[in-house]
């Protein structure tokens, strides 16, 4: 009985369909089977023999039967594999993605700026492009007559007007709209007479203010630490040092660590280790006369940076035409860029 | 302002290395640009001696250099005996390898060193003493052990324009004492004198001169050629060369007049006349008027006060009596003056930022001094200085808690007192206050912020503390204006468009050229523009975006989505403020898709952008309709005007094959180009989201085919179904294909009812009422 079984499994082994499977089913279990055949052998035993011998028959046909619907089950998943494998995808070819764009590294970098000011509580208020001359810079304690004006190689529109040279006349328009206690930046374009690798007559700004009863040279220094470190990173070294500007009095520029170099000298920070980043200061008493303010009870904190400078340190530009040149293989370079 | 330091050493002690010095000072308010430290760019350069000179192609030059001759390939002009610096091939200067080098069949051992190769700017021969030993190597010479510092000096800070400007902040910062300038004047009596006469006093309140007689004119010695070449300025003669010497030393810009010359032994500073005209040192004519102040003599002027001298009376090699001006003129009116002739010389920068009035004979005398030494000039004991009024030291009242405020930091009483001392200011204790006298060299202190800025300078802004503002406010939202555009400019880069920035300026002849203006007296111009090609502020966002795409195509990019958001310019009445309004513009031009392999190769056309704009009006919340376009920059078959609360905001569509042909870019080039003015939209418009229910029952989906003339405008029959009953919720265009004269639209209707199911009767009913409406009104009918 124990060579049916062998034999049996030898004769399944290659069959790979339901229908031969069948077939040799057929030949042991079925009406003429062999093993039918030893069951209808039973009747020609002794009424001892018989009891011993049923029982192994029956399990011959119990481990028959089982081992003909594993082989069927077996058989019944390779078929069902066989056709899921005629389904088989390239699994390399490129996805399909909806055609992506691009902010302008400006907007990016602006929204950047603007985000961190808003998280200090900063409103952003905006101005006229054009500008009169009094607003500009008049009122900005810069007269006609007053070389500080060579700082800004100004545009003229006819009429006591100009392009703004700076987002600073919308202080002059807040001050005198709006009621004290101010926070606010100003972003905006902003024109200059003059261009070249690193100077562009368009270029952006983002100018802000404070106004309160109670502020000195010190909160100034607070301010511009925390947003140049949220920028720039939270270790950015930053140095403070004099400068000059009509509008503000004491009058700071504040310069980072070099990104590159980290502080040893390298070309971009013409070796000095720093760069340059945004100029601040106090508030000039006669910047608030001008707005009608008592300088005496009214301080007032400013500053200001180039958009495009923050934008070519951060991405690493080294020609400002570049961003008004609207190239389109240079716009690509800044899709998919809302998380840095 | 180049400053040496080793002639800065003469007018105050330097106790640390030249980057020290520059770090310091920078960090106290005089920003360095540049440092070239000349002793270290020497390398194995040294004296030579010109012997032969052979002039060709090539200047072919024989150098004595003591234990050798070499010769040396030039182009620098020299005259046999010169001693100039020179370095042998083998040798290094400027920080590089000097190699031999082959010109044709001849070699050339060695260089010739300009001043360019020490790192300084501009390229000039230096001149060494005849008598220096050939050989000699530089760095054993004491002048070119030196270092050269570019400092940046702020409009402010005029009193630094010289050597014994830097080196009374270097005195304060250093805390060492200002040195003295030893010199020792020796006068003679002449018959001969000068009558200066000043008539505007209110524009020279101050004018001293000296009279020197019989100088030889010739080559200045060394030290002060080299000195000159330092600083950026080029060796005349003797004469000149000292005046602006003095100039660098003491911030005095001074002037040398040829008597002989002068008509009348008299100078008179006045107002020039209008008609009135001087040929200046530089040769050039130039026109004056009333408001300028001159230098004249009897007859005519010879001088534009602090600003350049006439050429007739200047010094030549024939001059034997001249008369050094030294001057103190109004900052106003020499700014205004040489702005208007468009000037600007070393005098006059220095003038228009304030000159010590105080230091006007001191300058005169050193001049003096030296020319006595140097051109054996012999100096008049009779000098002019005609004084018009005095010059008091300006007086401040502080306090210290003033100045502790301002910086917000504890600053004791008596920093702040040596402070403002060290910096060459008086200072008198008034109680709780003080008063400051301010020098006459500086003009830049006014009030109480300005002496508590020269505090902190000086005590150092890196040790004042960072505090953060308690001022107790919530930031005030943007404007909707704002939201909006920032919003767009996300849906429309996230839907595959690039975000450009054009400038905000563009050339009116393109403007006209394409059809995008009709009047140039619309336009705003700008007066003094940097070139043609942007001479007047954009009425358009559209020529911007045309010519992004044609500097795209031609760099053959394929496929170019761009918009861009920014203010156009439209005049406004005379005298006011034009109107900025913020306008959105698309450009689309080439591929639809990048290249893939899931889409066929197909270009933008009119319902790209459509689509871009209908997007951007959805999220606005505006209601628009659309106007065949009678604007000629645009195809009249394929563009539309946008008309918004029945005024035109907008336009967009594929532009004139003209305005294509124009471009010179080859016609196959559809450009689809678009802008509408955001302002004048958001402005008037609300978007109110409120939450939909979602349906109860079932809803009912219906589609509908329909045949028509070609003629006839979807839109309306859009407009059509959605009209005819209010359970019609929603109808899409899900199949359009034209046949000859005819189309055929396939429209399919989505109908929702709140209340119950819709019964199959209700639901045929609703949409025979729909065919046969569509039927009657558009002449079109069903397709079965």
């Amino acid at each position: 009985m124990e060579e049916i079984l062998e034999k049996l499994k030898q004769e399944i082994k290659e069959i790979h369909n339901l229908e031969s499977l069948k077939k040799v089913k057929a030949a042991y279990l079925g009406k003429k089977g062999c093993i039918t055949k030893l069951l209808k052998n039973i009747s020609t035993l002794s009424a001892e023999k018989r009891k011993n011998y049923g029982e192994k028959v029956n399990r011959l046909k119990r481990e028959a039967e089982k081992i003909f619907s594993q082989k069927s089950e077996s058989i019944k998943k390779e078929i069902e594999n066989l056709s899921l494998e005629r389904e088989k995808l390239d699994i390399t070819l490129p996805g399909r993605r909806y055609a992506k764009g691009s902010l302008h590294p400006l907007s990016i970098v602006l929204r950047e700026i603007e985000d961190i000011f808003e998280g200090l509580n900063f409103s952003i208020e905006e101005g006229p492009e054009i500008e009169y001359e009094l607003y500009n810079f008049d009122m900005l304690n810069m007269p006609k007559e007053h070389p500080a004006r060579d700082m800004h190689d100004t545009f003229y529109i006819d009429e006591g007007m100009l392009l703004r040279t700076h987002t600073s006349p919308v202080q002059i328009r807040v001050l005198k709209e709006k009621v004290p206690p101010l926070m606010f930046i100003s972003p905006g374009k902003v024109y200059r007479r003059d261009a070249d690798i690193s100077h562009s007559p368009m270029f952006h700004q983002v100018e802000g203010m404070i106004v309160d009863k109670k502020l000195s040279f010190s909160h100034l220094k607070g301010i511009m630490t925390v947003f140049l470190r949220k920028f720039f990173g939270e270790e950015t070294e930053l140095r403070f040092r004099p400068s000059y500007f009509p509008f503000t009095e004491p009058s700071a520029e504040v310069d980072i660590q070099c990104i590159v170099c980290k502080g040893n000298g390298c070309r971009l920070c013409s070796y000095t280790g720093f760069l340059e980043i945004l100029g601040c200061g106090v508030v000039h008493p006669s910047v608030f006369k001008a707005a009608g303010y008592d300088p005496e009870i009214w301080k007032g904190l400013a500053f200001g940076m180039g958009v495009e400078r923050m934008a070519m340190l951060k991405y690493g530009i080294d020609d400002i035409r570049l961003f008004f040149e609207n190239d389109y293989r240079f716009l690509k370079n800044f899709s998919l860029t809302a998380v840095t | 302002m180049i400053v040496s330091l080793n002639w800065l050493n003469e007018f105050v002690e330097i106790p640390c290395d030249a980057r020290e010095f520059v770090y310091r000072l920078t960090m106290s308010g005089l920003e360095a640009e540049g440092i070239v430290c000349l002793n270290e760019m020497l390398g194995s350069a040294r004296v030579g001696e010109i012997k032969d000179i052979k002039k060709g192609n090539i200047n072919w030059v024989t150098v004595d250099i003591k234990d050798k001759d070499i010769e040396i390939a030039t182009n620098l002009s020299l005259n046999i005996g010169d001693k100039i610096p020179v370095v042998e091939a083998g040798g290094e200067v400027g920080k590089r390898k000097v190699q031999e080098k082959a010109f044709g069949n001849k070699v050339s051992y060695g260089v010739i060193c300009s001043t360019k190769n020490f790192g300084m700017e501009n390229e000039e021969l230096i001149k060494l003493e005849k008598e220096v030993e050939n050989g000699t190597y530089l760095r054993d010479i004491k002048e070119f052990d030196d270092c050269l510092i570019d400092f940046d000096i702020t409009p402010n800070r005029g009193d630094c324009l010289s050597m014994l400007g830097i080196a009374r902040d270097a005195s304060a910062i250093f805390n060492k004492p200002l040195k003295k300038l030893e010199y020792n004047l020796e006068e003679e009596r002449f018959e001969q004198k000068i009558k200066v006469t000043v008539e505007n006093t209110r524009d020279c309140p101050r004018y001293s001169a000296r009279l020197i007689k019989n100088v030889n004119i010739k080559e200045s010695p060394f030290l002060i050629r080299f000195r000159l070449l330092k600083c950026g300025i080029r060796p005349i003669n003797n004469i000149v060369d000292i005046t602006n010497y003095v100039m660098l030393a003491l911030g005095q810009p001074l002037h040398a007049f040829d008597v002989e010359k002068l008509k009348g032994s008299e100078i008179i500073v006045r107002s020039a006349r209008n008609g009135e005209s001087i040929i200046t040192l530089d040769g050039k004519e130039r026109m004056l008027s009333e408001d300028m102040l001159v230098i004249a003599d009897r007859t005519k002027p010879i001088a534009i006060a602090g600003i350049m001298g006439g050429e007739e009376t200047g010094v030549t090699e024939e001059t034997r009596d001249i008369l050094i001006e030294s001057a103190h003129f109004n900052p106003v009116s020499v700014r205004m003056t040489a702005r208007k002739l468009l000037m600007h010389t070393e005098a006059s920068h220095r003038f228009e930022r304030g000159v010590d009035p105080e230091n006007t004979m001191e300058a005169a005398n050193y001049a003096a001094y030296l020319i006595q030494r140097y051109a054996q000039g012999h100096v008049s004991q009779d000098f002019v200085d005609v004084k018009v009024k005095d010059f008091p030291e300006r007086g401040i009242i502080c306090s210290y808690n003033d100045i502790r405020e301002i910086i917000g930091c504890d600053i004791e009483d008596e920093k702040i007192r040596d402070t403002i001392k060290s910096l060459h200011m008086s200072l008198e204790d008034r109680k709780e206050r003080f008063l400051v006298r301010v020098p006459t060299f500086r003009f830049d202190l006014f009030q109480c912020e300005d002496i508590a800025e020269e505090v902190a300078r000086i005590y150092g802004y890196n040790r004042i503390p960072s505090i953060l503002p308690s001022t107790p406010l919530l930031s005030q939202k943007k404007s909707r204006l704002a939201t909006v555009s920032e919003k767009i400019k996300d849906v429309l880069s996230n839907n595959g468009l690039s975000e450009v920035i054009n400038y905000s300026f563009v050339n009116a002849e393109e403007l006209k050229k394409y059809n995008l203006i009709r009047d140039e007296d619309e336009l705003i111009k700008i007066s003094n523009p940097l070139s043609s090609e942007q001479n007047v502020m954009r009425p358009t966002l559209l020529l911007g975006l045309l010519n992004n795409v044609i500097l795209n195509v031609s760099r053959s990019v394929l496929r170019v989505p761009l918009f861009e958001i920014g203010r156009i310019f439209i005049k406004g009445e005379r005298g006011r403020l034009p109107y900025e309004p913020l306008t959105l513009g698309i450009a689309l031009s080439g591929r639809r898709y990048e290249p893939c392999w899931y889409e066929r190769e197909t270009d933008f056309d009119f319902y790209d952008i459509k689509g871009f704009f209908e997007d951007v009006f959805y999220l606005i919340g505006a209601d628009v309709e659309y106007r065949q376009t009678k604007n000629p920059f645009f195809h009249p078959q394929k563009a539309t005007d946008v008309v918004f609360e029945k005024k035109i905001v907008g336009h967009f569509g594929e532009i004139h094959p003209e305005v294509i042909h124009k471009t010179g870019l080859k016609v196959k080039n559809t450009i689809v180009l678009g802008e509408i003015n955001l302002s004048e939209m958001v402005e008037k418009t609300r978007k109110v989201i409120f939450f939909r229910r979602l349906p109860r029952y079932p809803l009912v989906i219906r589609d509908i085919s329909l045949l028509m003339e070609r003629s006839v405008q979807v839109g309306e029959i859009l407009k059509t179904i959605e009209d005819t009953d209010k359970h019609i919720d929603k109808v899409y265009i899900f199949d359009l294909f034209t046949k000859g004269k005819e189309k055929s639209v396939g429209f399919r209707i989505i109908l929702r009812n709140d209340e119950k199911t819709f019964t199959e009767d209700e639901v045929q009913y609703i949409i025979d009422r729909v065919v046969q409406r569509i039927e009657e009104k558009f002449a079109a009918r069903l397709r079965r």
